[in-house]
């Protein structure tokens, strides 16, 4: 099933002709992209543009009123429900707010998928655990704390831990540097670059951070009004003359970040 | 499947070694008995790696390397060698694993002492914070929230009788029939309704509503306030000069305090209908004389020490229920907790109530 994917043409996740609607609220329409093997694509736009739902829906969260999705080579509305976890397992997800299980500290929380996919000891799951906590950043010692202990950067970086548990193939990153102050933010771009150079995997990231468009990602599609206003790299969109791309790249923020690159 | 297999001084390794296949290979490695010297780890065979793979390869080598081998690696491709140089740039060392400290079991009972007698205090100064609350609200009857009050009796009352009916109803169902059969046996059928009638009206309705409304409304106060406490509602409430304890507690209060009355004489009802129902079925006591029957035997006290707990009960709900609502921090798991906590201690609290009661209206002979 990983021959499909040694072509570096071929689309992690192929999206075509999708539209979601939650009652008459239409949310996009008619919406086709792809994600590419190995690169980092940034989803942006203004608030209530889709672009958490867009993510949603191509981490098999949510399914589309209508259109395909297709992710890791398969189509997933045909698949079951096994197929469907088989898919899941090789997805890495970090949410917004980082959706740790308040229940469990640190440790359990990154240990959490591992005990249940693998038949790992305890032991060996634990040390894996704190293998992945030292590189988002966190010490072993952080892994006792419980996520109400933590500080919001320490929680995204816990979060991330969990979400590469499993080295995923495709991860999937919602607002990453949300809520973070401008240094951890900065740390927060590296840390991202540093595991995309280690583990490989593609990534998806949803942003309104322009300085992290400008630091991580490889191309950015740029929606709107219910469909993709934009796509490319942040060089080639910092030079368009599409008025739409210019009011969101080109304001006062847009402009002091390309500044700093 | 990852595998191992050692041949001379040579450990031939291959297969996937990724987190889920890596289970094999633990257990070969724990048993293995190593030749002196230098050991030759052979990776030709190694198809897939991943971190765990890699952390496995890692805690190897530097077990080997502290029992003295010299440990030399084969066919290492270039990318395992990244992902060994990832694992080994972390420095965690082979059962360093963190452990929570554990306090002693006299320092836990300790702890746990203080935490209760803690959480008494607070319910104590919480039951002040209501008293002075509901003053403030007497000087200023306009700040009284009818609006509020008026939903949560909706919620607490009215949508409550269906489930208060229905049980009571079955309760009297029971009392009739069970206790039918006794009386039957010394001809005294007809003090079915005597039965039925006072141990309703004085004792189990007050009891199974206040039970009922315990699980149904005190579990929805805590975890309403609570879950509020979670996203900051509560301390986004407090910033705009509205008291919490205005717009969350003094409302449902009231509105309890008013519902499990009404709710308890509905209960009495259908306890009583329910009893009639089922001593004409069983007893053949026809409708009429069970009703004159009811008229003799429940007097006007009767019905009122059983009305008159009904208050209580509702006050010490709707206290427990917002109190451990506010004492949510951090998590969901923190309101499901809490909510189990609201509804036990309040389900006691009401029973050990009730009992008080009894005593105290049998010494004074009501």
């Amino acid at each position: 099933m990983h021959t499909a994917l040694n072509d570096s043409t071929q689309a992690v996740v192929e999206v075509s002709d999708l539209s979601m609607r939650f009652g008459s609220k239409v949310i996009h329409e008619h919406l086709d992209l792809s994600v590419r093997q190995g690169e980092i694509l940034a989803i942006v736009g203004g608030s209530g543009s889709g672009k958490t739902t867009l993510l949603r829906e191509m981490a098999l969260l949510q399914p589309p009123t209508s259109g395909t999705v297709s992710v890791l080579g398969e189509e997933i509305s045909g698949l079951t429900e096994q197929q469907t976890l088989q898919v899941r397992r090789r997805i890495g997800v970090l949410f917004q707010n980082g959706a740790l299980f308040g229940g469990l500290n640190v440790m359990q929380n990154v240990g959490a998928p591992l005990r249940e996919h693998t038949r790992l000891s305890n032991t060996l799951i634990d040390e894996i655990a704190c293998v992945k906590l030292s590189l988002v950043g966190l010490t072993a010692a952080d892994g006792l704390l419980y996520p109400n202990q933590l500080s919001g950067g320490m929680r995204k970086r816990a979060a991330l831990a969990r979400a590469i548990a499993l080295d995923p193939e495709l991860l999937f990153l919602d607002e990453p540097t949300s809520g973070l102050d401008p240094l951890s933010a900065d740390a927060f771009d590296e840390l991202v670059l540093n595991l995309k150079a280690a583990l490989d995997p593609t990534v998806v990231l949803v942003s309104h951070d322009v300085d992290t468009l400008w630091r991580v990602a490889d191309r950015v599609v740029l929606l709107g009004e219910g469909r993709l206003l934009a796509e490319g790299s942040m060089q080639a969109l910092s030079r368009s003359s599409d008025p739409a791309v210019v009011r969101f790249f080109q304001g006062p923020r847009g402009r002091a970040a390309q500044a700093s690159v | 499947m990852a595998h191992t297999r050692l041949e001379g001084s040579t450990l031939v390794c291959s297969g996937d070694w990724t987190v889920r296949h890596l289970q094999a290979v633990e257990d070969q490695l724990d048993g293995s008995r190593w030749p002196q010297g230098t050991i030759h780890l052979d990776l030709s065979g190694v198809q897939r790696m991943d971190t765990g793979g890699a952390w496995v390869l890692q805690r190897l080598l530097m077990s080997l390397e502290r029992d003295g081998h010299v440990v030399e690696m084969h066919a290492v491709s270039p990318k395992f060698a990244g992902l060994l140089q990832l694992v080994a740039g972390t420095r965690m060392e082979a059962g360093a694993v963190p452990r929570p400290q554990r306090p002693a079991m006299l320092e836990q009972l300790g702890l746990k002492a203080v935490d209760g007698l803690s959480h008494g205090i607070g319910l104590v100064a919480f039951i002040g914070e209501i008293g002075a609350a509901w003053l403030r609200q007497l000087q200023h009857p306009g700040r009284i929230r009818w609006a509020q009050i008026a939903s949560n009796l909706g919620e607490a009352g009215h949508r409550a009788l269906g489930i208060v009916g229905l049980l009571s109803f079955l309760l009297g169902i029971v009392i009739a029939y069970q206790g039918g059969v006794q009386l039957r046996q010394y001809g005294a059928s007809l003090f079915v309704a005597d039965l039925v009638g006072l141990s309703m009206v004085r004792e189990l309705a007050p009891l199974i509503t206040a039970i009922i409304v315990a699980g149904r409304t005190g579990s929805a106060y805590t975890a309403q306030i609570g879950t509020m406490q979670v996203t900051e509602e509560v301390d986004a409430l407090r910033s705009m000069g509205i008291p919490p304890m205005d717009l969350l507690v003094l409302p449902k209060l009231f509105a309890l305090i008013v519902a499990l009355p009404l709710l308890t004489v509905f209960a009495d009802i259908m306890g009583v209908l329910g009893g009639m129902l089922m001593s004409s079925v069983q007893l053949e006591i026809a409708f009429s004389t069970y009703v004159d029957r009811l008229g003799v035997a429940i007097s006007v006290d009767s019905f009122l020490v059983g009305i008159g707990k009904a208050p209580v009960f509702a006050a010490i709900i709707a206290t427990i229920g917002c109190y451990q609502g506010f004492q949510v921090v951090g998590s969901a798991e923190s309101v499901g907790r809490r909510t189990t906590m609201s509804v036990v201690q309040s389900i006691l609290a009401v029973i050990v109530v009730d009992a008080a009661f009894s005593v105290a209206f049998s010494r004074l002979g009501i």
